[in-house]
């Protein structure tokens, strides 16, 4: 079982959910996904998506934070 | 008038020890005492002359004296008038060196404070700057921007998995 966070600053429509999912699903065939969508004004914009504690984090404060280090 | 020579005898004998008498009594007497009068004179030109001369070298040894004393003064009116000017040279060596270190140290404090205050103003910027483009991210995307955003992210973090 392989837990997969979701958080955005919005909530996802269905066919962003389905394609999500469905893409990860074909990443981590061999295993079961459990899905945890949450909806986080703070990101700004975007997405962040955390596989077993990974965290891909995509959303417009993760890279305004960047910019911010870059200054 | 006649010649007594008995009497002329006579008056020479009495003469002679009227002479002798006087001579024993008082001239020798007196002679001795004129004798001892010029010792003592002449004794005591001796000790006036001992005691000029004893005068003199007494003038000399205190001129000497003083002399030595004034030379011995002098000497150490300089050794200490050396000392206190290396003294005080070293002293005004010793507060340029100690300046000169806490001018330095100030220096490096100020540049140190300046960088500590530049690295605070930087961060005070970016904290602002990032406050300013969170406000104006946050007001600019509207819920399609967002949705757009979103669905590009999908396919940005799937690709990236």
């Amino acid at each position: 079982m392989l837990q997969i966070d979701i958080a955005s600053a919005i909530a996802l429509s269905d066919l962003q959910k389905k394609k999500l999912e469905s893409s990860l699903q074909k990443k981590y065939s061999n295993k079961e996904l459990v899905f945890d969508y949450q909806v986080k004004e703070e990101l700004i914009g975007g997405l962040s998506v955390s596989v077993a504690g990974e965290l891909h984090d995509a959303s417009l404060r993760a890279r305004l934070n960047q910019l911010a280090n870059k200054i | 008038m006649e010649i007594n020579l008995a009497q002329i005898i006579f008056q020479m004998i009495n003469f002679g020890m009227v002479l002798a008498a006087l001579t024993y009594l008082i001239y020798k007497p007196v002679l001795k005492l004129l004798e001892d009068r010029r010792k003592r004179v002449a004794d005591a030109a001796e000790a006036a002359a001992a005691v000029m001369k004893e005068k003199e070298n007494l003038e000399k040894v205190k001129e000497k004296t003083l002399s030595e004393a004034s030379a011995k003064a002098k000497k150490m009116e300089d050794e200490i008038r050396k000392e206190a000017k290396a003294d005080a040279k070293l002293l005004l060596e010793e507060s340029k060196s100690e300046i000169t270190a806490k001018e330095a140290k100030f220096s490096s404090e100020l540049a140190k404070l300046k960088k500590e205050e530049l690295k605070s103003m930087e961060s005070e910027v970016k904290k602002a700057a990032l406050t300013i483009a969170e406000k104006v991210l946050g007001s600019s995307i509207d819920a399609k921007k967002h949705q757009k955003l979103i669905d590009d992210q999908i396919n940005e973090i799937i690709e990236s998995l």
